[in-house]
């Protein structure tokens, strides 16, 4: 066993107490070890140390040397969970020990057995198992029985205060660790408010006992705290403060809670409570308070707009500029009441954009915005804005300037605007389109309502306004203006020495206020008069209006003269150069109304100006300065020889330096064709007379020539025509006279000329002269007249005329010309034909009527026999039926089909002839009722034998009523006979339109005609089936397209010869 | 008819038709006693009572005529006008009966004031219905 363990068990024992129990004990236990063999014979010492023995609440228990218990009085076999003494004498009592405890207990043993006494605590383990804590005081013994050393041990329960000990200890070490961690001391404080204690009492608070906080603090600081706590005391309400404590070495601050402290009687005896050392973060709030205060009095110190967003983009702080920037309170700009109140309506959109997507993107943004100032301009603001993040990078809020950069935008768009300018002003050289533009421009760049351009007359003392723009619905004010009706004298004289004028506020400015109602006029609120200054004087004025008064920036006035100037130069150099073409325009103009070639060139002969003509005359375009007047023509003599450049008289113009008129040439283009012309060369001179260079006009005769080869090849031809060509005067007075007119009517050219015309012309025709005449007049021609006219010999012939008038150049009629042919013998020939056909005509009429007869002959002559041999046949069979022998009767059968067929085709003949004669009119005819009455009629179609269906309406055709009954009875009546055996004919009946005419369609079920054969199934005689089952005279289809064609239509056929066919008629409609 | 005595006269130049005629009359039931004329000019004689035709008795007025068109001589149109002309004769019933079914025939026998127009062969319901 070390010492160490020996000390410990000593731990906690009261000095003294121990010794006199173990004594006590002893003496006890010695009484008890000769109990058994003393019983009766107790000394009364020994019976009161029994009664002790028996009754002390402790435990008294000796211990031979081996560790085996002797005896243990009540209160330890209580200990130890025995029911009896039995229980635990001779057993070991190492084994009631806890183990943790043993060798403690062992050293303890072994050492009170070498006669020393001991004191131990330790947990011993009860028979029933239950732990105990136990205080042993030891003392050596003799063993009663033995005499050996023994161990006596008064052992008490200390289970109970083992346990509060704990529990003390648990509590104190967790406020001890709660106190160090969090700098906590707690305090109580008696009735006069002294401290009574203080944990942890740290040993500067020691001196602190027994004082109050005055006495401890002795300024304001204490009394507060004093102050405090007797209100505390008082009110028996706890508080809580942060209050500062000033100590020469340093300054703590507590967060200090005070409590009333109660008696057990519930009367208030001090206060209590706790005092938490905060001065750290006292001191880390009271920088932060101070970088803030700095970082606002910074921000409230720039020129710009500061503020600050929450995370969801409500604005919750703005810099106070704001208000003075905006004139507008800063509750009523937060949240989104600046976008609303300050924001220029054109840019909040574009604002709240710019704002939502950098929310949506957490990431800093530039936006340019104007924001309007308390006097309601609008200027621009740069705003930066950027997201302000937590240690964890949250956004806790967004912080941002708007910068003003309006006159920063100002210059910039003033550069911009002075770039455009020049841009566009330079893009014309007219100087009112210059002035319109540059007008326009103005307009937009300040906003103005107004801008006018307008020259000066200082002498009238008017201004004449050339160019303006204006704001739509405002007056044009383009008219000359009285200077003194709108300004004072002191305004003109500044003007006149060249200096701008801005009126912020016509009705308000006392210079322009006596002439508002001038202005009121042309609706002007405010304005800028800019004048120019020439070395005449002021000429020229720029105004700029606006409808409202408005404050014209001192930036803005300064722009201006630049401006003014700038436009002025550029409109008055364009004004300059508009007078110099306009002189030049005129010559031009003159020259190219010439219809002469006119060029000039240099005194080399190099070309310098020319017109249109000229390129016409040369046949293109030549390069000025560098082609010869010439300007690669060949030129030739009026007789073709070739003309050398320098006998030219534009050559001798140059080099002789004079005029050369009148000398006739021919010019030959690149191209090949000729020219006749005239050339009238002069020599241009300088003012010191020297030859600089010639003008030149080429007179083009080509044309005049080419109508002379003309005139005299037309002459050529009249004259040796075969035709009499002979012109007359509006009188008739012959004027000319070829020699086809001679030969035609026998009088000499000589002998008629100047003679009338009405010496051709035989009695009854002396009419036609002045109808022609009247008709020429008209501006008609008279062409292939027939007529009869006289010769000089008085024999008829007859003419054919054409006659024609004679105008002169300016298209007024002069006289009439006249071409004459003899064609007396085509007049022969023709009347001959006219009787030809005359006499064909009867007798074809003849032909027609003999065949007429012929036809009725036939139907009445022909059929008459057949008749006979058809009735006998008949009379026969019906009389004599029974009698007649079977083959006989075969014969006459036959007769009768014979017969039959016969009549039927004499009766077919006839109707075909009959349609082919028929002169045909056409007129309506309702197909739906002419079917009907073909089908009630025919005993072949009516339904029992033939089903006939009509898509009604077929509505109304053109045509002749019984041409078109014959043929679709035909068709009707093809239709159901030709059917295979046994097949019930179904027909079908439907109309088209088309074109202006109406198909009727005739469809049946029946056999069909083999396409082979269809292109001949409208002829005569025609026929595909010639089964003796489909009897027919093959003059039904024809006697249909005989029909059809005579009444304007046409038949057709569709059929694949196998189902059925699909026949039409097609016929004019009616309905058109 | 007027009078069930007075007698059919029959105009018809071919002896075929005129046989067929009878037979079908015969076939029809008429029981009236026939006279034949085989040409127009002997039709008229009979209407008019000369020549051989001058003893009424024997020659009655006929109760109706079948007249032919295409005849010898005088044709069954002439007779018609002549009938026409006739004042006595304005009551008299012709039926035209003829091989022509020329439409121009029948226009111009009923306009010359043909009771009937009948196309040869004559059947006996026809002429049944055409005598009642």
């Amino acid at each position: 066993m070390s010492n160490s363990q020996v000390n410990r068990t000593r731990k906690g024992m009261a000095p003294g107490q121990g010794v006199a129990s173990v004594s006590s004990a002893a003496s006890a236990a010695a009484l008890t070890d000769s109990r058994e063999p003393n019983r009766d014979g107790l000394s009364p010492n020994e019976q009161r140390f029994r009664a002790v023995f028996e009754n002390t609440p402790e435990c008294i228990k000796i211990i031979a040397c081996d560790g085996s218990i002797v005896s243990m009085n009540p209160a330890g076999l209580a200990l130890v969970e025995a029911e009896a003494q039995s229980d635990v004498i001779g057993r070991c009592v190492f084994d009631l020990i806890a183990p943790e405890f043993r060798d403690a207990f062992r050293d303890l043993h072994d050492k009170v057995c070498a006669g020393q006494k001991c004191e131990l605590d330790y947990e011993i383990v009860g028979l029933k198992g239950a732990r105990r804590w136990m205080q042993t005081h030891a003392a050596p013994i003799q063993h009663p029985v033995t005499g050996q050393p023994a161990h006596l041990a008064v052992t008490r329960d200390v289970t109970s205060r083992k346990h509060a000990e704990r529990a003390i200890q648990l509590n104190e070490e967790r406020l001890r660790l709660a106190t160090l961690s969090d700098a906590i001391t707690l305090y109580e404080q008696d009735e006069q408010l002294r401290y009574t204690w203080l944990y942890p009492l740290k040993p500067e608070y020691a001196k602190s006992l027994g004082k109050t906080d005055s006495e401890i603090l002795p300024n304001e600081e204490g009394a507060f705290l004093e102050r405090i706590k007797s209100e505390v005391m008082r009110t028996g309400q706890s508080q809580r403060h942060i209050v500062p404590a000033t100590f020469p070495e340093r300054t703590t601050y507590y967060d200090l809670l005070i409590l009333p402290r109660r008696s057990f009687d519930g009367c208030i005896i001090g206060v209590a409570g706790s005092a938490l050392d905060v001065t750290h973060r006292k001191n880390a709030e009271d920088a932060l308070r101070t970088a803030e205060l700095r970082w606002r009095s910074v921000t409230e110190a720039l020129p710009n707009l500061v503020w600050t967003d929450l995370p969801d983009g409500q604005c919750d702080w703005l810099s106070p500029q704001w208000g003075q920037y905006t004139g507008i309170p800063e509750r009523e700009l937060l949240g989104l009441g600046w976008l609303e109140r300050v924001i220029h309506p054109e840019d909040r959109k574009h604002t709240l954009e710019c704002w939502q997507n950098a929310c949506a993107d957490k990431a800093p943004y530039d936006l340019e915005y104007r924001i309007r100032r308390h006097d309601g301009q609008y200027r621009w603001f740069k705003t930066r804005g950027a997201p302000v993040r937590d240690a964890n990078g949250k956004i806790i809020y967004w912080f941002g300037t708007c910068t003003d950069i309006d006159d920063l935008k100002r210059t910039e768009a003033y550069l911009v605007f002075l770039s455009d300018l020049s841009a566009s002003l330079a893009s014309t050289e007219s100087s009112a389109e210059i002035a319109k533009i540059a007008a326009r421009l103005l307009c937009n760049h300040y906003n103005a309502s107004r801008v006018n351009f307008a020259d000066i007359d200082l002498a009238r003392s008017e201004a004449t306004v050339f160019a303006s723009e204006r704001a739509p619905g405002l007056k044009e004010d383009r008219i000359t203006h009285q200077l003194r009706q709108y300004l004072p004298n002191s305004i003109i004289q500044e003007l006149q020495a060249g200096r701008v004028i801005a009126i912020d506020d016509i009705r308000l400015d006392p210079r322009t206020a006596p002439f508002a109602e001038n202005y009121n006029q042309w609706a002007i609120g405010s304005m800028i008069l800019a004048p120019q200054l020439t070395e005449s004087g002021w000429r020229f004025l720029m105004v700029l209006h606006k409808a409202e008064p408005c404050s014209w920036q001192p930036a803005e006035i300064k722009q201006i003269p630049e401006i003014t100037a700038r436009i002025h130069s550029r409109i008055e150099r364009a004004r300059a150069l508009e007078a110099l073409r306009e002189n030049e325009g005129r010559l031009r103009e003159l020259l190219e109304a010439l219809p002469a070639a006119v060029y000039t060139t240099d005194a080399q002969g190099r070309v310098t100006m020319f017109n249109q003509a000229a390129v016409e005359f040369w046949g293109r375009v030549p390069q000025i300065g560098t082609d010869s007047w010439c300007v690669s023509l060949k030129l030739y003599t009026p007789d073709g020889r070739p003309l050398a450049y320098e006998e030219c008289p534009m050559a001798i113009a140059l080099r002789e330096g004079r005029a050369v008129k009148g000398c006739e040439a021919i010019a030959e283009r690149p191209d090949g064709t000729r020219i006749h012309f005239i050339p009238y060369p002069t020599p241009l001179r300088s003012l010191d007379g020297k030859i600089v260079g010639a003008i030149n006009m080429l007179v083009d005769i080509t044309e005049r020539k080419r109508a002379e080869e003309n005139a005299a090849r037309l002459a050529a031809i009249v004259e040796h025509s075969d035709d009499a060509i002979f012109s007359a005067d509006t009188e008739g007075v012959i004027r000319s006279w070829n020699r086809g007119a001679e030969r035609l009517y026998g009088y000499l050219a000589g002998e008629v000329v100047g003679r009338n015309i009405s010496i051709l012309v035989p009695e009854g025709h002396q009419d036609e002269q002045p109808r022609f005449l009247e008709l020429i007049w008209q501006g008609q021609t008279v062409e292939n007249y027939e007529t009869i006219r006289r010769r000089k010999d008085e024999s008829l012939l007859h003419v054919s005329l054409t006659v024609s008038p004679v105008k002169d150049s300016s298209g007024r009629i002069i006289g009439i010309s006249k071409v004459a042919r003899d064609i007396t013998e085509k007049v022969r020939s023709r009347e001959m034909l006219e009787q030809t056909v005359a006499e064909r005509t009867a007798s074809l009429e003849q032909a027609l009527a003999q065949m007429e007869d012929f036809t009725y002959s036939v139907s009445h002559d022909l059929r008459a026999p057949v008749r006979s041999i058809r009735g006998l046949a008949g009379a026969a069979i019906e009389d004599y039926g029974a009698a007649i022998a079977p083959e006989l009767r075969g014969f006459i059968d036959q007769i009768c089909a014979s017969a039959d067929r016969m009549d039927q085709l004499i009766r077919d003949i006839l109707d075909y002839s009959r349609v082919s004669r028929t002169d045909v009119k056409l007129a309506p005819v309702e197909l739906d009722s002419l079917i009907s009455a073909i089908i009630s009629q025919r005993p072949d179609l009516q339904p029992k034998r033939a089903k006939i269906q009509i898509r009604a309406p077929l509505g109304p055709v053109l045509a002749h009523e019984p041409s078109l009954a014959q043929a679709v009875t035909n068709l009707l009546a093809n239709a159901v006979k030709f059917v295979h055996p046994g097949t019930q004919p179904v027909v079908e009946l439907w109309t088209e339109r088309h074109n202006g005419f109406v198909r009727l369609w005739v469809s049946d079920n029946g056999l069909g005609v083999n396409p082979r054969y269809q292109h001949r199934l409208f002829n005569v005689f025609e026929r595909v089936h010639t089964s003796p089952n489909y009897e027919g005279t093959g003059i039904g289809l024809a006697i249909v397209r005989k029909a059809a064609e005579k009444m304007g239509g046409k038949v057709g056929l569709v059929s694949d010869g196998k189902s059925g066919s699909k026949f039409w008629i097609e016929l004019p409609s009616a309905t058109n | 008819m007027a009078d069930a005595t007075a007698p059919l006269l029959l105009v018809e130049d071919d002896p075929t038709d005129l046989f067929i005629l009878q037979r079908a009359l015969r076939k029809a039931n008429v029981t009236l006693p026939q006279h034949v004329a085989t040409n127009g000019e002997e039709a008229i004689n009979y209407l008019s009572g000369v020549n051989q035709f001058s003893e009424l008795s024997a020659f009655p007025i006929p109760c109706a005529v079948f007249l032919d068109l295409k005849m010898p001589f005088i044709s069954g149109f002439e007779v018609l006008e002549w009938v026409r002309s006739q004042p006595q004769l304005c009551d008299l019933n012709v039926v035209v009966l003829t091989g022509s079914s020329v439409e121009r025939d029948r226009e111009r026998a009923l306009a010359l004031g043909a009771k009937a127009y009948l196309v040869k062969p004559p059947t006996p319901q026809v002429l049944s219905d055409v005598l009642c």
